[in-house]
C-alpha cells in the first residue's frame, strides 16, 4: 500500500471524529468521511506529500460538509435527528467520574454554537495550530481567536471550572 | 509600564501559539498577578480537558463498512492509475465514474444534495499528468462535445459488434468491436472512432441513467507520427477493463438483447 493510501486510513479514526463533531450524527458522519476520501483521492494530485495530509482532509470535509448545508439550504443541524457524539470508550481505566466529566464536556461541546465548536474542535481537539485553523477555516487568525476564548469560557463556566475567572471582562472585540 | 494582557493572549501562551519573546512579557505578568495566572489557569484548564474528551472520542471505532469503504475506493483509484501508465500511446482522458464508486446509503436522507456533489467530482474529466503524456492538444482529444453528437450515441444504440458504420459528418467512421457488463450490470462497449484527420480512438462507453457515458478513452497514434505501435493501445484498454472488473464479451445475442432493452 503506498504512503498516501496508508496515511488516509490511519486518520479514518480522526476524520470520523472531526466528521461527527460537524454533523452530530453518526451516520451523516460516515457519509461525510466518504465523500471527504472521495474528493481527496480523486483530487490526489493537488496533494503536497510531506506536507500536513490531516490538514488538508479536514479542509476538503469542512468544505463538503458546508456544501451539503447550502444544498439542503439547512442553516442548522436539525435538532430531531441530532443523534449526538457516540461515547464508545475504552473504559478500563477511568473512573466514573473522570467519564462523567468527558461526557459533560463532550456535551457541552455538542451545544456550542457551530462556529465556536468548529474552532475548539480544531484547535483543541484536533490540536491543530491558530494559523492552520485560520488556512482551513479561511477566517482571520483574531476570529479564530475571539471564537475561541468564547467557547471556552463558555464551557468553563458550564462545568465551573475557574467559575469566577471565567467571567471575562478583558475580551477583545471580533 | 507593560501593557495589560488580555485574555486572548493568555489562552495563546496556554496553548503555546506565542513566540519566545512574547511568553517571557506573559510569564513576568503572571508572576506578579496571581488573578491574571488564575486567568490563564482557566484555559489551560479547558485546553486539557478538551484534549482529554478528544482522545476519548477517538476511541470509538471506525465502522467496519466505512473503513472498507475507504479501502476499496483507494485501491480503485490505484487501478485506475495502474491502467494509465505508459504503454507506448498517448492516453488523453478517462472518467472515473466508473472506477471509484462512492458508496453512498441510497436511502440516506441527504442523498440529493450529495449526489450534486458527486456529479461534480465524476463529472470533470480527469487528464493523466504522467511524464511523457502530452493532453494538451485539442485536436487529439476525443472532446465530450464530440461524444454528444448524436450519430456516436445513435451508432451505440444499433451497431452490432464487429460492423462499422460511416457517421457522414468529417470522414468519421464508427466501429463497434465488443459488448460488456460492469460491475454494476451495466451495458459497456467497446468500439473505435476513425476522424479524418486519420487519427484513431479506442474507448468504451457505458450506458447509465438512459445516456452512454463516455469512460474510457485512449488516442492510437499512427505508426507514421511517433513510432508508437497501434496495438500498443489496446493493452491500455485492457489494463482498464481488468481495473474496473469487466468480464468476458457479450454473445452477440446477449448485445442485441441488451440493446434491446435500453433502446
Amino acid at each position: 500500500m503506498s504512503d498516501f493510501n496508508k496515511e488516509m486510513i490511519s486518520l479514518l479514526p480522526r476524520l470520523r471524529r472531526f466528521a461527527m463533531s460537524l454533523s452530530r450524527s453518526p451516520d451523516k458522519a460516515d457519509d461525510l468521511v466518504q465523500i471527504t476520501c472521495h474528493k481527496a483521492i480523486s483530487a490526489k494530485e493537488s496533494y503536497a506529500s510531506g506536507t500536513r495530509m490531516d490538514s488538508w482532509l479536514f479542509r476538503i470535509m469542512r468544505n463538503a460538509w458546508i456544501d451539503t448545508l447550502r444544498a439542503n439550504k439547512a442553516p442548522t443541524i436539525d435538532i430531531d435527528n441530532d443523534e449526538g457524539f457516540e461515547i464508545v470508550g475504552q473504559d478500563g481505566q477511568k473512573t466514573i467520574e473522570t467519564r462523567l466529566m468527558l461526557t459533560r464536556t463532550i456535551q457541552e461541546i455538542e451545544q456550542l454554537p457551530d462556529d465556536q465548536r468548529e474552532v475548539i474542535t480544531l484547535v483543541c481537539i484536533e490540536e491543530l495550530s491558530y494559523k492552520e485553523v485560520s488556512e482551513i477555516t479561511g477566517l482571520p487568525i483574531g476570529t479564530v481567536m475571539s471564537r475561541l476564548s468564547r467557547a471556552r469560557k463558555k464551557i468553563a463556566s458550564e462545568l465551573g471550572i475557574n467559575p469566577e475567572m471565567s467571567r471575562s471582562t478583558i475580551d477583545k472585540a471580533e | 509600564m507593560a501593557q495589560k494582557i488580555d485574555d486572548e493572549k493568555l489562552m495563546a501562551f496556554a496553548d503555546g501559539e506565542l513566540n519566545d519573546k512574547q511568553m517571557l512579557e506573559v510569564e513576568n505578568a503572571l508572576n506578579k498577578d496571581p488573578v491574571l495566572a488564575e486567568r490563564m489557569g482557566m484555559y489551560l484548564e479547558t485546553g486539557k480537558l478538551l484534549k482529554e474528551a478528544g482522545d476519548y472520542l477517538l476511541e470509538t471505532p471506525v465502522p467496519d463498512v466505512l473503513r472498507k469503504n475507504v479501502e476499496q475506493m483507494l485501491t480503485d483509484a490505484e487501478s485506475l492509475e495502474n491502467a494509465a501508465k505508459p504503454h507506448g500511446f498517448r492516453l488523453t482522458t478517462a472518467r472515473q465514474e466508473e472506477s471509484i464508486k462512492l458508496p453512498i446509503a441510497a436511502n440516506s436522507n441527504w442523498y440529493p444534495a450529495i449526489a450534486a456533489s458527486i456529479a461534480l467530482i465524476v463529472g470533470s474529466l480527469i487528464g493523466y499528468g504522467v511524464a511523457g503524456i502530452d493532453t494538451s492538444s485539442d485536436s487529439e482529444q476525443l472532446q465530450i462535445a464530440d461524444f454528444g453528437q448524436l450519430p456516436i450515441t445513435n451508432a451505440l444504440y444499433t451497431v452490432p459488434s464487429g460492423e462499422e458504420l460511416d457517421l457522414g459528418e468529417n470522414g468519421e467512421r464508427f466501429r463497434a468491436i465488443a459488448s460488456y457488463n460492469n460491475q454494476s450490470g451495466a451495458l459497456c462497449r467497446e468500439f473505435e472512432l476513425d476522424k479524418a484527420d486519420k487519427s484513431t480512438f479506442v474507448s468504451v462507453a457505458c450506458h447509465k441513467d438512459m445516456g452512454w457515458r463516455l469512460t474510457f478513452t485512449v488516442a492510437a497514434m499512427s505508426q507514421s507520427d511517433d513510432g508508437y505501435a497501434p496495438a500498443s493501445s489496446l493493452e491500455a484498454l485492457d489494463s482498464y477493463l481488468d481495473a474496473v472488473g469487466i468480464d468476458n464479451a457479450l454473445s452477440l445475442e446477449a448485445e442485441t438483447e441488451a440493446l434491446n432493452k435500453i433502446k
